[in-house]
């Protein structure tokens, strides 16, 4: 079977880790224990075309600017869930710039943004099209919740058959 | 081909024509001419293409750096050149291999000695036990060196499984378990964070190019080895020697060498490495040693009670040992340095038998070396003999006088000094004793006194009364009567204590001096008048009185320094019949008062002076009652005796 590299890039408490806990173990925890360097877990996702793939997902520290540290840990990534925090739009930015450094230091990788913590409904100052703006070279734009689960399966796919479709040798 | 037969054309042209042909040309060609001229020049000289080449030159080489057979082409002569520059200068080629060489064989060195100092610690380890000693014979017959045999019997590991991971992606390319063991839950996560934690200490550490090298989990140890594009861990048991990890980068090095493309491509898709696995296989085979010796590793532990039981036993043995000579010492000297024994003999041939000279009047051997335990135990002989030892010497002579206790007899050297009081009789028959004593060369009697025989005499001797007491004894009970000094009555129980032949003495009918002489005093003073004017004044004529009483008062005192009598003086204030009875008794109070200040004037401590305001009312048949005056009345408490002594 074939694996693959992928790496959850964004700011601090974004919901990264919660994000993957929610895709591998199907779990949500409202406690929040900051990562610390990377945690990897891996987790099998069957696409719409019938084949399966090995996700190795690296769920790297939150960061607003991308470290030398932060660019070892996305090297050899096959592509990235970019997310932000919908209550807190200052993320955005800290996901442009990350973004901007990968495609920088390595290539342009298939990436896929995610507008997290949806549920909190009131809260919601970021708006997807401004994120649509900012990032116009995303392969989807998604509103997520891990408190929900909304979506987040749906990203997982979306980026796996992303990475497929358009494989980085090409590019 | 056109040129030359323009050629035979210009040869048989004129001039004009052969300008009209070239203006025909340059119509023609127009500017293509020049560059058809250039052309042609260029073709001409033999450097141009040389230059042209050079230009291109690097840049086709990269081109066909890939292609097997431009490398083949080029691999001679690139030898060739390089041994043709070895042997024309050496010293080149050597300054720029110095680099890469240096830290290659400083590496290599240092590889070795890690080795070495491994192979002779377990030497070291292994050479004191008593498996130690079967592998040296071992060595000794089978004539290899010992530290080899040792490395032989000892390495026992295991390299329990092999993972290949990608470094750029952290995947795991591929893996390989021995039989006995399990797969890990995610060996993937697993290779993926080994990756991230050498990312993380390749950037912690900046510039050390070296990562993570081993790690320790429990009995295990994984070792990683870090390649350019892949990593090679190894889960290993037991304790691997250090070349297995030369080994195990051959390895790396091969998997490098023939994967180097397909790990450069590597995504994720692991088909291209199908024949990884063997190789990997590979790693867990070569490692695998097992020996049939590794039950007789804990062999040694009985062997090891058994030497340390004997050792201790041997220990409390040689204690116990030195602890009873201690104590048969300790007896010996006591024996030695005790009077009226000798040691003639102790223990002769270590054994029991201690023979001993004794004077019978000396302690018991046994006693003396007051350890029951040995005593016992020795075999002890004893041979009287008669010992000048002073002690003993001096308990024969009182067996052989028998001085009464009044006696006491010393020795200094050989001669005899006997002091104290005897009767009579005892004396005589000392002087005239025909022989001294034995270890007697001489007797000094000096200090020795007849006895008195009266007891009255011996008494008068002892107490020696002051003149004007008298001593009557009656059936040995003395009565003594007369005037004494305090001092002498109070000693006189000591002095007659000791007396023998007295059974009583009887101090009662003694009188003390000083107290008479109180008594004298106090006769005197008692009554003594100091008569007033009216109201609180003396007459004149009270002064020398007060100068007498206050002067006698301080003699009493005086006297009651030595005879603890108890001394009142009471100052009695009268008044007449005149003026009311609250006047006269003020006026009682302020005489008496008066006086009392006046003697304190006088040097008398007031304290023992005490104000009576005299009586009042009542018609006293008392003169003084009712006199202008004020009185002393001095008393003393009486002075018991202290008790003599009675038998
Ligand atoms: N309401 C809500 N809370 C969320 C959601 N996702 C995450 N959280 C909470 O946000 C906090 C941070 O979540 P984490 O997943 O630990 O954040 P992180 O991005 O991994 O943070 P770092 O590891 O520090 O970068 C936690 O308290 C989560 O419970 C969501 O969709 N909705
Ligand atoms: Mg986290």
């Amino acid at each position: 079977m074939e694996s693959r590299k992928i790496c959850i890039l964004g700011d601090f408490a974004v919901g990264k880790t919660s994000l993957v806990q929610r895709f591998v173990n199907n779990q949500f925890s409202d406690k929040y224990l900051t990562t610390l360097g990377v945690k990897v877990d891996t987790k099998q996702v069957a696409l719409d075309d019938g084949r399966a793939l090995k996700l190795a997902i690296w769920d790297v520290a939150g960061t607003d600017t991308p470290t030398q540290l932060f660019l070892r840990y996305t090297r050899g990534a096959a592509g990235y869930l970019l997310v932000a925090d919908r209550t807190r739009p200052e993320t955005l930015e800290a996901c442009v710039r990350l973004r901007d450094a990968v495609a920088g230091t390595l290539r342009p990788l298939p990436y896929v943004f995610l507008g997290n913590k949806s549920d909190l409904v009131d809260q919601c100052r970021l708006q997807q099209g401004i994120a649509q703006a900012r990032l116009p070279d995303a392969l989807d734009w998604l509103e997520t919740s891990v408190l929900t689960g909304e979506h987040v399966e749906l990203a997982f796919r979306r980026l796996a058959a992303g990475m497929l479709s358009k494989p980085p040798s090409q590019v | 081909m056109s040129d030359s037969r323009l050629g035979v054309a210009d040869a048989a042209g004129s001039a004009a024509d052969r300008a009209a042909l070239e203006q025909v040309r340059g119509l023609l060609l127009g500017e293509d001419r020049a560059r058809l001229i250039a052309l042609q020049q260029r073709l001409e000289d033999p450097e141009r293409p040389v230059a042209e080449l050079a230009g291109a030159l690097s840049d086709a080489v990269r081109l066909r750096a890939e292609d097997e057979r431009f490398i083949a082409a080029l691999q001679r002569p690139v030898d060739q050149c390089i041994q043709h520059s070895v042997e024309r200068n050496p010293q080149g080629l050597a300054d720029a291999l110095f680099p890469v060489m240096g830290p290659a064989i400083r590496r290599a060195i240092s590889e070795a000695l890690k080795g070495i100092v491994q192979s002779i610690n377990q030497a070291v380890e292994h050479s004191i036990s008593v498996k130690g000693l079967r592998w040296r014979i071992e060595a000794w017959r089978s004539g290899t060196s010992f530290a080899e045999v040792v490395l032989k019997n000892t390495l026992l590991y295991r390299v329990d499984a092999a993972y290949l991971i990608h470094n750029d992606t952290g995947l795991l390319i591929e893996h390989a378990l021995a039989e006995t063991q399990t797969t890990l839950k995610d060996e993937d996560a697993m290779s993926a964070m080994l990756t991230a934690i050498q990312d993380f200490i390749q950037d912690s550490f900046t510039g050390a190019n070296e990562g993570l090298e081993s790690v320790e989990i429990g009995g295990r140890s994984l070792w990683v080895l870090r390649g350019p594009k892949a990593t090679l861990a190894c889960v290993i048991t037991g304790m691997p020697p250090r070349s297995l990890r030369e080994q195990l980068a051959d390895t790396l090095r091969d998997l490098h060498l023939s994967y180097r493309k397909q790990f450069e491509a590597f995504d994720g898709d692991k088909s291209p490495f199908a024949g990884v696995e063997p190789l990997l296989q590979d790693c867990l085979t070569l490692a695998y040693r097992e020996s049939s010796e590794d039950k007789a590793r804990v062999s040694w532990l009985p062997w090891l009670l058994v030497g340390l039981l004997l050792v201790s036993g041997l220990g409390w043995l040689g204690w116990t040992q030195y602890l009873w000579d201690q104590r048969l010492d300790a007896a010996r000297s006591r024996l030695e340095q005790a009077p009226g024994l000798v040691v003639v003999n102790w223990r002769p041939s270590g054994g029991r038998r201690v023979l001993l000279l004794a004077d019978p009047l000396a302690e018991s051997p046994a006693v003396v070396m007051a350890d029951a335990e040995v005593a016992a135990w020795l075999d002890l002989q004893t041979r009287p003999y008669l010992s000048a030892d002073a002690p003993i010497l001096l308990q024969r002579l009182r067996q052989q006088l028998a001085p009464p206790a009044t006696v006491t007899l010393n020795l200094s050297g050989a001669v005899l000094h006997v002091d104290g009081q005897a009767p009579e009789a005892w004396i005589q028959g000392l002087s005239a004793l025909q022989v001294l004593p034995l270890g007697v060369d001489r007797m000094d009697l000096s200090a020795l006194n007849r006895e008195a025989t009266d007891l009255l005499a011996r008494v008068q001797a002892a107490i020696d009364p002051p003149t004007g007491v008298e001593l009557t004894l009656d059936a040995a009970v003395l009565s003594l009567t007369g005037v004494a000094s305090w001092d002498w009555i109070n000693g006189l129980a000591e002095s007659v204590a000791e007396l023998p032949g007295l059974v009583g003495c009887d101090n009662q009918r003694l009188v003390v001096a000083e107290l008479r002489q109180a008594e004298a005093i106090v006769q005197d003073l008692n009554g003594m008048l100091f008569a007033f004017g009216e109201s609180n004044k003396l007459l004149p004529d009270a002064g020398p009185r007060l100068d007498q009483a206050a002067a006698q008062i301080s003699e009493l005192l005086a006297l009651q320094q030595t005879v603890p009598f108890g001394l009142e003086i009471d100052v009695i204030g009268f008044s007449d019949q005149t003026g009311t009875e609250r006047w006269r008794a003020w006026l009682r109070e302020r005489r008496a008062e008066q006086v009392i200040r006046q003697l304190g004037e006088r040097g008398v401590p007031t304290a023992i002076l005490h104000p009576l305001p005299g009586p009042g009312f009542e018609p006293s048949d008392d003169l003084a009652a009712v006199a202008e005056q004020a009185q002393l009345r001095v008393q003393l408490q009486p002075v018991p005796l202290p008790p003599c002594w009675v038998r």
